[in-house]
């Protein structure tokens, strides 16, 4: 079957299974920051923006996608122009292996797609569904805090 | 994937057995079910609403928890006590995909939302089964499936209208915040005169579904809610339960631990619904 997806603000008619998971979908369209970790749900590497909101892409199938906007961390920033959270992710040193950055960088752009200025619960709460099994959380929090003020002077 | 609720139903029927209606699908992780031909996706069907009516509030069977959290009417119903079950459930992209009618049909031992139902006096409306209307007593009697019938899909859950003076709460134990519960509880209480007028309390985790602590509900009602009355009754409902092993913890342990969770949660729920009848 076919569907039409918004990927990373490109229109794609993409062919599929009928029971394929989104992750499945987008990293055989080229889109490799997709992680796979668990594949149930548990580890948030997988994690992709849905219209605009965070969700497991190893436990949507694609065809639910059908006419909306999904964005991985390939829509972020390039190497020359970082976003925002990547830049804060790397100057505070939030990145070890890397596994998790990419769902962890899209959970941290859906919280501030709703709250520009999050309390720090606010973050703890927004990145309970990614794991990371080297930095220990600290400095991706605060990443996320730096990132939000860097963009409130941008706006 | 339906435009509507008629569309789906006709497509399950047209199914024949072989077709297996999803909410926001994720329960497949925990049991896929084993001759599937077609999945019939709620998520188009116009299930996804959240309204006030006469009669309390009406949440569509596919509204994701997520929308949950960001409802006003929900924000203050029974003093936020939707949100903080909610809050319980899963980890944040999985609230966006998880729906409120997919937690309550298929219970697991660790669900939240049918423990809270229970407690709340919630209705369930579904279509194409046996009977219209459910109330959550008899929703969760069995598995709800088996309630409901093979062929219908459920509409939406009725939050009955708040009294005054009354208000709930819900506890989760777990060992980590996104870990599945150890036990859940929820409590309703309505005071009147300085009394307990009504109250629900449910369990959680304890049993393969979650159950009404009756004995506790009787030693509350008509008394003053006194600390020693509240411990009374928690006793009394933990006593009534055979707690199922759970390899997380010792033999007895959750039977150990259930009256201070439960005097823990009533006294939650008692001291909003004084703090209502205050304001
Ligand atoms: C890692 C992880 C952790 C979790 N932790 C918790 C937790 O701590 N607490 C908790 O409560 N839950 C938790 N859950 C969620 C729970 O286990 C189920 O996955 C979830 O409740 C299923 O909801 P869904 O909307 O995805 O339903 P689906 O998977 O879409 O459906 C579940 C069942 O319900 C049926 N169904 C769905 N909607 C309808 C309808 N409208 N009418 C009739 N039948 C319908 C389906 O046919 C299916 O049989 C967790 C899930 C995961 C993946
Ligand atoms: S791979 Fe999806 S949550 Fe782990
Ligand atoms: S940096 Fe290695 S898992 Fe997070």
């Amino acid at each position: 079957m076919i569907v039409n997806l918004n990927i990373n603000n490109q229109e794609r008619q993409v062919e599929i299974k009928p029971a394929e998971r989104l992750i499945d979908v987008l990293r055989r369209e080229g889109f490799f920051s997709v992680k796979e970790g668990c594949r149930k749900g548990n580890c948030g590497a997988c994690v992709v923006l849905l219209d605009g909101s965070p969700v497991n892409s190893c436990l949507i199938f694609a065809a639910r996608c059908e006419g909306r906007r999904i964005e991985t961390a390939e829509s972020l920033g390039s190497t020359e122009n970082l976003h925002p959270l990547q830049k804060a992710f790397l100057d505070e040193g939030a990145i070890q292996c890397g596994y998790c950055t990419p769902g962890m960088l899209l959970s941290a752009k859906g919280l501030l797609n709703e709250n520009p200025h999050p309390a720090e619960d606010d973050i703890k709460k927004a990145l309970d569904g990614n794991l990371c099994r080297c930095t220990g959380y600290v400095k991706i929090i605060k990443a996320v805090q730096k990132a939000a003020e860097a963009i409130g002077k941008t706006r | 994937m339906p435009a509507s609720l008629d569309a789906a139903r006709r497509h399950l029927k047209a199914g024949n057995g072989g077709y297996v209606l999803i909410g926001g699908g994720t329960g497949f992780t925990f049991s896929a079910p084993k001759y599937i031909r077609g999945i019939i996706d709620l998520s188009k069907a116009g299930l996804d609403y959240i309204t006030n009516a006469g009669d309390g509030i009406h949440i569509g069977a596919a509204a994701p928890l997520g929308t949950l959290l960001k409802n006003p009417l929900l924000k203050k119903y029974c003093g936020g006590v939707i949100g903080e079950s909610v809050l319980t459930i899963a980890t944040t992209p999985l609230r966006n995909l998880i729906t409120v009618g997919g937690n309550a049909v298929q219970v697991f031992i660790w669900s939240s939302l049918p423990v809270l139902f229970l407690a709340l006096d919630a209705q369930f409306v579904t279509i194409g089964g046996r009977r219209r209307i459910f109330k959550a007593d008899e929703f969760f009697k069995s598995q709800p499936r088996r309630q409901m019938g093979e062929e219908a899909i459920l509409k939406e859950i009725i939050l009955p209208r708040q009294k005054p003076s009354s208000a709930a709460a819900f506890l989760k134990f777990s060992k980590t915040e996104t870990d599945f519960a150890l036990l859940n509880i929820a409590v309703y209480v309505s005071i009147a005169r300085n009394k307990c007028h009504e109250t629900r309390i449910a369990l959680g985790a304890a049993t393969p579904l979650p159950i009404r602590l009756t004995a506790a509900e009787e030693a509350l009602k008509g008394e003053v809610l006194t600390e020693d009355n509240i411990a009374l009754a928690a006793g009394a409902g933990a006593d009534m339960v055979n707690y199922l092993k759970d390899m997380r913890v010792l033999d007895g342990y959750k039977k150990q631990a259930a009256p201070a969770l439960i005097r823990r949660c009533i006294q939650m729920a008692v001291e909003r619904a004084k703090a209502k009848s205050k304001a």
